[in-house]
């Protein structure tokens, strides 16, 4: 047995740990339910979420802007405190810490990995604050669950998530065949598609551009999109003022009632709400079907999980698993594990947040704030922002991924001499701060003998160092940089 | 030669730096230093907002909610837009040009495709793994450093990269440095990094404590100034997508196009006389749909422009071979055309910069096309 498999699809494991006697089991048995959460400090759900933003939103457009559009100090004082009310420099590290505690804490570790790669599939770029109010609660309340289900699902909730909606703009796009476009019409406007969403659906959530689509199948998912959206309630409503932080609903005037063509397939529409509000759906159950996203998915799961340049056998295993199982999740989830265990000596450069939460686990670093709790009144205090320099440290802030496909999960992308000094450097200041002094000869050795197959031969290297430098030699070395 | 290269990262905004340091320097290789700036604006900036087609009232009618007012004047076809004054200024100097209605040879409107070829310089997303730039540095025997966290594609190239950007970390003891640096040796890229990491001048444990864009340009501008200094820096400018609230004069995509009319004034400013040796050009993955959206903003679309700054631009001039913005001229009936391959005037941007042949650089670094030579319609040669 490759111990490196437990890095690999987990976190490493703790020194209090033993070795799973069934490693296959072990990881399995994570991904078969979703797991209860091992954090006992705040939590916000996405609805309590969704208003905070909104109110964030909703008091700095409509009533800080106006009421200081002559004083821009004033106004900046008061959009300072503003955040301070809600959360804005808060729930970032929050979600953070909950990540990863799940990661390093919790009961199920391999299925939050699974969780770490579908959130970045399926990632919200860094846009309107989303990374700080709505991201944490994005992948814990629409992707986890859907883990659990078929392929299906999980694209299609995610599609219709408000993070998703209002990440790619859906809400601005108005199908040119549809109720809303015909009163434009009427009043000479023209009513436009947006197409981000569509094209996003397919490059980057579905069948990849190796599909071949064109600018007409583009077209035609946003239409089959269109209607899907956040709607400014009316100001009678109780959640006027929360701007574009409202529910997602479909809504039949501004969708397109085709017909529409899509790599290759024709798409009627027939009368009624019902079946316009179901065609996203059966849109999505062709698309994951299509051999160009079964190939596209197992191929960036083998690389996520495996090694970067998976073999054909490998990524084929990965695809014959989907195909025979129709696209669950749990099955193709199962299936990337046997084949991580089967090929566990291969060797794969891990992401910075990945080898973080790995250094965190394997060292019992003592990482976690005894509080999280805050008072809306005040900046965040440092000790409980922690999480948020050392990822930003490491150049990868997991919620905030600059384009909407997410991290890289190639070695070129990551291993510059930069980014390789930023983790012998974090290492370096924890030893001089005294927090790695825990980490004596036998703590070591336990580390190694649970985590890794080279025991004797990581010694011998470990024998070389001096200055009390053997943890940070450990955690820069090759063997714990590649797994 | 040994070249420096240098990025900073703040919020949006990238800066990098790369040049040569000779070996001995005396006034004529200050004479003969020459500076390129690559302002990459993330997103698509759109053509028509930054230098609006003026001849006739079509964008007028057609983007009723975000057509700009208060005009700068060019000529009597374009006009410019009023964030962009400190480009306006050198426009009148004749230190400013435009090539309008142009972009690299991709239609595909997606963003990251797009943003990939107009880094590396290719037809097909994804399939070289390097950048133009990279490789125009490598054909005229330079080699880089860039100063950031991510090594940006269109700085790739054969050579391996150096990359440095401020922190408070430092390495650990010698002998820890000395041990790993043989530990890493069966592992090619992990021992290149380290090997370029361990090599870092003294120079570069220190790190601005102003992170503002003006403060970035002044960087710039004083190190390409040295003859000893950088001869490359890129900057880059993320928010250009503006599919919503694009806005007219103080819109979102105005606030932009503001953020890259610091850096022209920043640099004019900075670089004194070593502007007349200096070439500021901008970068974009595509431009934007000739008609508004209802959300007051542009969807993606072709044909774009490119601003030129800096004394070795020839003369201003709006350099295009027009394709009208009326229904019958728009490509697929929505976007401003592009009738001229942008990769034409960034090769032609480097051949006058690194002093190297128009036609090596084509065959070199884009070899997929043959390029036009455009050095003597747009550069003093």
């Amino acid at each position: 047995m490759n111990k490196s498999f437990f890095r690999k699809v987990s976190f490493g494991l703790g020194v209090d740990e033993s070795i799973p006697s069934n490693p296959l089991e072990w990881s399995i048995s994570q991904i078969e339910k979703l797991p209860k959460l091992n954090w006992s400090g705040p939590i916000y759900s996405l609805k309590e979420m969704m208003e905070f933003h909104g109110k964030y939103n909703y008091q700095d457009r409509r009533v800080l802007r106006k009421k200081f559009k002559k004083d821009r100090k004033a106004y900046k004082k008061e959009k300072k405190i503003l955040k301070y009310k809600t959360g804005f420099h808060y729930f970032e590290p929050l979600w953070l810490y909950i990540r990863h505690n799940e990661a390093v804490n919790g009961n199920s570790p391999v299925f939050h990995r699974f969780l770490h790669f579908w959130g970045n599939h399926f990632a919200i770029q860094k846009k309107n604050a989303m990374y700080s109010y709505d991201v944490g609660p994005y992948h814990r309340e629409v992707i986890a669950p859907a883990m659990l289900k078929n392929i299906e699902d999980l694209v299609y909730e995610v599609t219709i998530s408000w993070a998703m909606i209002h990440n790619l703009d859906n809400t601005k796009s108005i199908g040119p065949n549809s109720p809303k476009a015909f009163k434009y019409a009427e009043r000479g406007k023209s009513a436009n598609l947006n197409e981000n969403h569509g094209r996003e659906l397919l490059e980057l959530h579905t069948v990849s551009p190796n599909a071949g689509y064109t600018q007409n199948d583009v077209i035609d998912m946003s239409k089959v999109m269109s209607g899907w959206m956040h709607r400014i309630p009316k100001m009678s409503s109780k959640i006027h003022k929360r701007e574009e932080n409202v529910p997602v609903h479909f809504i039949e005037a501004y969708h397109d009632s085709g017909p529409f063509n899509i790599l290759g397939k024709k798409y009627v529409e027939s009368f009624g709400t019902k079946a316009a509000r179901e065609m996203l759906r059966k849109v999505i159950k062709d698309l994951v079907k299509n051999p160009a996203c079964i190939e596209f998915i197992s191929k960036k799961l083998c690389n996520h999980f495996i090694t970067q340049d998976p073999s054909g056998e490998i990524v084929n295993s990965v695809i014959s698993a989907w195909k025979k199982s129709k696209g669950d999740l749990k099955t193709i989830h199962s299936e990337v594990l046997k084949q991580a265990y089967k090929f566990s000596n291969l060797k794969k450069f891990q992401q910075p947040e990945t080898w973080l939460l790995q250094f965190i686990k394997m060292s019992g670093l003592d990482y976690f704030p005894k509080d999280m709790s805050y008072d809306f009144e005040t900046m965040i205090p440092r000790d409980k922002d922690r999480v948020r320099r050392i990822c930003r440290n490491l150049g990868q802030l997991p919620f905030r991924p600059l384009q909407p496909n997410g991290w890289s999960d190639f070695e070129e992308d990551w291993l510059s001499p930069e980014f390789l000094f930023r983790r012998i450097g974090i290492l370096n200041a924890l030893k001089q701060k005294g927090k790695l002094i825990h980490l004596d000869k036998s703590y070591l050795d336990r580390i190694i003998e649970l985590n890794f197959n080279n025991v004797s031969e990581i010694k011998t290297f470990l024998e070389k160092v001096n200055n009390n430098e053997e943890s940070v030699a450990l955690f820069s070395s090759k063997w714990m940089l590649k797994t | 030669m040994k070249i420096n290269r240098r990025q900073f990262t703040l919020g949006s905004t990238t800066l990098l730096l790369s040049g040569m340091l000779p070996l001995k320097v005396n006034s004529s290789m200050l004479d003969n230093k020459k500076n390129l700036v690559v302002i990459m604006l993330r997103g698509a900036m759109d053509g028509l907002t930054s230098v609006p087609y003026i001849h006739d009232n079509t964008l007028e009618k057609v983007r009723p909610d975000i057509v700009v007012k208060k005009l700068l004047d060019l000529n009597s076809d374009f006009s410019l837009h009023p964030k962009l004054s400190g480009f306006h200024k050198l426009w009148k100097s004749n230190e400013a040009s435009i090539v309008h209605a142009t972009n690299i040879p991709y239609t595909g409107r997606s963003h990251f495709d797009g943003q990939n070829l107009m880094e590396s310089g290719g037809t097909i997303p994804y399939k070289l793994k390097t950048g133009w730039l990279g490789r125009g540095i490598d054909v005229a025997g330079l080699e880089g450093l860039s100063m950031s966290l991510p090594m940006p594609l269109l700085l790739r190239g054969k050579a391996n990269q150096d990359n440095f950007f401020p922190s408070k970390l430092s390495m650990p003891t010698r002998n820890l440095v000395d041990i790993l640096k043989h530990h890493y040796d069966d592992e090619p890229l992990l021992n290149k990094s380290f090997n370029k990491l361990i090599s870092r001048p003294i120079s570069m444990t220190k790190s601005p404590n102003n992170k503002n864009l003006k403060t970035l340009a002044r960087i710039a501008g004083s190190e390409l100034k040295k003859i000893d200094g950088p001869r490359v820096a890129v900057f880059e400018v993320f928010g250009f997508d503006t599919h919503a609230a694009q806005g007219g004069a103080d819109g979102e995509h105005g606030q932009k196009l503001k953020q890259v009319d610091y850096t022209f004034d920043v640099l004019k400013k900075t670089l004194g006389n070593t502007f007349k040796n200096t070439l500021i050009i901008t970068l974009t993955e595509f431009g934007r749909t000739l008609v508004q959206n209802n959300g007051y903003g542009t969807e993606h679309g072709y044909g774009t422009s490119i601003l030129l700054g800096g004394g070795l631009v020839k003369k201003s001039q709006v350099y295009a071979d027009w394709p009208g913005i009326k229904n019958k001229n728009l490509f697929e009936g929505r976007d401003l055309n592009s009738t001229l391959d942008a990769r034409s005037v960034y090769c032609s941007a480097m051949s006058v910069c690194f002093d190297t042949d128009f036609q090596l650089l084509n065959t070199e670094v884009f070899p997929d096309e043959k390029l036009n030579d455009l050095t003597e319609i747009l550069f003093k040669v």
